[in-house]
């Protein structure tokens, strides 16, 4: 059972039996036993110093596969977050050191139009039917493009003195993206498991006509989980600003799959309707540690490409296993 | 009207159950050459199972009974078996694939090759053959997406002839065309039986008949109950055949007339939906329930639909108490207190991977849930009275409702309008697909709920529950609301009569 269903309980220790019966306790298992073998055999993995930078490197794609696990859930996919975050990082720049746009401004206006552009992709999901897969496959080469057409794809060195604290900085020693991830990871997990428009998201991408004629408005819903993507990939896209302190249109690039990858190896279904953001949550952290221990352990780099396809594989068959039984 | 002397089908006490139910009992039937056979028969009557057994979806129970084409046994192991023995079945759901053209679908299954390359003139050479068999000429090369509905029911029939099939089967043909279209089928499907072709027409639709079989053969409960020449029997004698009711026990079943307020609450007027539905008009009074009688395709589901604002091609006025509402759709139907519950549970009804609480409140909140955080508190006690109260067998409130029998599902599918407290429900076809004991549990409440003063139009095409449960029954035929009958006239009798030809005398 998914967390969503923590919506409505119907015994005292529900919470605990679910936390057994939970379809991602088996991957938890698994990045547990990771995590142990990595602190006995990889050097330096069990410092806090190094933790904290896998948080921090995690942030970099878990805030988006937060969103992208409400969009899978409605049904939906989007393709377009990684050259989303490049463009808005590309605006940043251009705002900032060409026309003289201060900071906060820059990036107030180039998340509004990764946001904006979301929600365009939801309202043709909705009204033409264009798949989602399609529309934001047309933003992940539009956007990409535009992107290096802002920058000619060199970056643009920004100088925004105290403001890229909120990008780089730390909190009692804790990165501020480490912290970020974690906002995200509660508000969304809020959003999934506590609010009406949430448990919408879930009735409409298990069944979209059901949830019509229930009176749940689906084009609203379409268009926030769409708009809710372009927000985390426009925020994304700051962090990454901050980190090099210009506006780069080279950045993020993968970013869709990374996400993507994530939220299905913590269990959500491509078919819509099921998913956890906690799932996700222990998917982010299983590749964000398996990829810091790959590289402590000196591994070739291109070596964790493979290790991560093979990853999503080997979740998504778990799953499938784990749902045949349950079903029989 | 000739039937040739030679028989081409038999089939002999076939039998059939699936668990406890006797789906089919010892039924015979005999086809001679090129005879127009009628299969008639209400909803659960048998009908589709016998289509079954004949065309090899399904085996009949060991031992009991025999098929015999052109006098040889057969047993044939699957569908597409039957089909190269002779037997083939054209089904109400269309089987075309829109982007193929009309030639490629015809011989679709079938597609000749030489060294792996289709052969195109081959399959023109083919698709041409069957069609000029049925006698129509459509352009060979066109998409199916671009043809009419008749056309695409043409082309089904041809992809039928394609193989050359003794006894052809049609389920239905005519649920999904309009008059004129059903002439022009007829008239095709005498000019088939006359070339020698056998054929099974399974209707609904009394008026076709005479016009289009020699015989026909009514099942009732799985039985056989008569075989006779068309022209040796009138309208009212089939439809009692069918029904299969006396008067005593159908009467007793009638609900007993109640005192229903004249308060109304939902007003509808001037109903259009093009093709389908001309100028309906009716009031609904507050805890009345009104049942829609109609055969497939008079335009139920496209009414129920209108009003709750799901067909943007259907127009007209509804109000709801005294509240006129323009643009309806859903959710502002919901926020009026009108609930609709859809005919297919599976496709509009249920998110079967969601569990059953969850099913149950998605109306219910942001409306008397309120919103935007759910109320955890007032879902699961809702949640919990609900089942209570639809008595829904569930081994918990977060099983998945998916896996849930079809009677429960379709109690929470109610469940989901009550949660919301709805003042008028729009039923369609709810006792579909659901057990004995779940139907009458469903009649029951909309009893009760009509007692505590919620409003039903309860469309059905299991006329005996529209005798049991409405306290006025209004008949949909040809595009219109044609008949009223109270309830306490309302026999199945009656009303298969007037739904199937508006006369309750004898076929002309």
């Amino acid at each position: 059972m998914s967390t969503g269903a923590t919506a409505v309980s119907n015994g005292r220790f529900s919470r605990v039996r679910d936390a057994f019966a939970w379809e991602g306790t088996g991957l938890l298992g698994v990045l547990v036993i990771v995590f142990v073998l990595l602190s006995i055999y990889a050097p330096n993995f069990l410092t806090t110093a190094n933790l904290l930078n896998v948080l921090q490197q995690a942030a970099f794609f878990g805030i988006v596969a937060f969103a992208m696990t409400l969009v899978i859930v409605s049904g939906e996919i989007d393709v377009s977050v990684g050259s989303s975050a490049a463009l808005t990082s590309s605006l940043v720049g251009y705002m900032v050191a060409s026309m003289g746009f201060s900071m906060p401004l820059a990036a107030l206006i180039a998340v509004a139009v990764a946001v904006s552009l979301g929600a365009f992709v939801g309202w043709i999901r909705h009204v033409f039917n264009v798949p989602t897969f399609i529309g934001t496959l047309a933003l992940f080469l539009a956007l990409r493009g535009a992107a290096h057409l802002v920058t000619n794809t060199f970056p643009i060195p920004i100088d925004s003195g105290e403001f890229f604290y909120w990008g780089t900085g730390r909190i009692f020693g804790v990165p501020v993206a480490a912290l970020y991830l974690l906002i995200a990871f509660i508000v969304v997990a809020f959003i999934a498991n506590f609010t009406v428009f949430g448990r919408s998201v879930y009735a409409v991408g298990g069944n979209a006509r059901t949830a019509q004629i229930s009176g749940i408005n689906v084009l609203k819903v379409r268009i926030f989980v769409m708009a809710i993507s372009g927000f985390t990939a426009g925020i994304t896209g700051l962090l990454q600003t901050a980190q090099l302190a210009s506006g780069n249109s080279n950045i993020a690039q993968g970013l869709e799959f990374d996400a993507i990858a994530a939220a299905v190896i913590g269990g959500t279904a491509m078919s819509g309707g099921k998913g956890s953001v906690v799932g996700t949550l222990i998917g982010v952290l299983f590749v964000a540690i398996l990829l810091n221990g790959m590289v402590l352990l000196g591994l070739n780099p291109y070596f964790q490409q493979v290790v991560r396809g093979a990853l999503v594989l080997f979740a998504v068959l778990i799953n499938v296993v784990r749902t045949r039984r349950s079903h029989t | 009207m000739t039937a040739l002397d030679e028989v081409v089908l038999e089939c002999e006490d076939l039998s059939k159950s699936y668990g406890r139910v006797q789906a089919l009992d010892k039924v015979s039937l005999t086809l001679h050459r090129g005879e127009v056979r009628a299969l008639l028969g209400k909803n659960g009557a048998g009908k589709s199972t016998l289509v079954k057994l004949l065309s090899g979806v399904e085996h009949p129970d060991k031992g009991a009974g025999e098929i015999r084409l052109a006098g040889q046994p057969v047993r044939w192991s699957s569908a597409l078996a039957a089909q190269h023995g002779g037997i083939t079945v054209v089904h109400q759901e269309f089987s075309l694939v829109p982007e193929l053209s009309i030639a490629e679908n015809i011989t679709l299954g079938h597609w000749p090759s030489r060294g792996g390359i289709v052969d195109k003139a081959e399959i023109r050479r083919r698709a041409s053959k069957a069609m000029a068999m049925l006698g129509v000429e459509l352009p060979l090369t066109w998409p199916v997406s671009r043809l009419s509905t008749a056309e695409q029911q043409l082309v089904e029939i041809s992809k039928a002839l394609s193989v050359e099939p003794k006894v052809l089967i049609l389920d239905e043909p005519t649920s999904a065309l309009n008059s004129a279209e059903v002439e022009v089928l007829i008239a095709l499907l005498r000019r088939l039986a006359s070339q020698g072709v056998s054929i099974i027409y399974v209707s609904h639709r009394m008026r076709e008949i005479p016009a289009v079989a020699d015989t026909l053969t009514v099942l009732r409960d799985g039985r056989e109950v008569a075989t006779r020449r068309v022209k040796d029997v009138s309208t009212q004698e089939v439809a009692s055949l069918i029904a299969g009711s006396n008067r005593a026990t159908d009467a007793q079943g009638l609900l007993k007339k109640r005192e229903v307020s004249d308060e109304v609450v939902l007003e509808v007027k001037g109903l259009n939906v093009p093709e389908v539905l001309e100028n309906a008009s009716f009031n609904l009074h507050r805890g009345e329930v009104l049942g829609l009688a109609g055969l497939l395709g008079s335009g139920r589901t496209e009414l129920l639909e209108t009003i709750f604002g799901q067909r943007p091609n259907g127009s007209g006025e509804v109000t709801v108490l005294g509240r006129k509402l323009g643009a309806r759709r859903p959710g502002k139907m919901l926020d009026a207190g009108v609930g609709m519950t859809t005919e297919d549970r599976k496709r509009s009804g249920i998110v079967p991977v969601l569990s059953i609480a969850e099913n149950m409140m998605l109306s219910a909140r942001g409306r008397v849930l309120g919103g935007p955080m759910l109320d955890i508190a007032g879902e699961r006690a809702s949640a919990d009275s609900l089942v209570e109260k639809l008595r829904i067998r569930t081994d918990g409130l977060r099983q998945p409702i998916g896996t849930l029998s079809g009677g429960n599902q379709q109690k929470a599918v109610i469940g989901r309008c009550l949660a919301s407290n709805m003042k008028v429900l729009l039923l369609d076809e709810p006792t579909r697909g659901v057990d004995v004991d779940a139907k009458r549990q469903i009649y029951d409440l909309i009893r009760e709920l009509a007692d505590a003063g919620v409003a039903s139009v309860f469309v059905s095409s299991e006329l005996e529950e529209l005798s049991q449960v409405c306290d006025r029954v209004l008949i949909l035929r040809d595009g219109g609301i044609r008949e009223e009958l109270p309830g306490d006239e309302a026999t199945s009798e009656r009303l298969l009569a007037l739904a199937m030809t508006g006369k309750e005398g004898h076929v002309a």
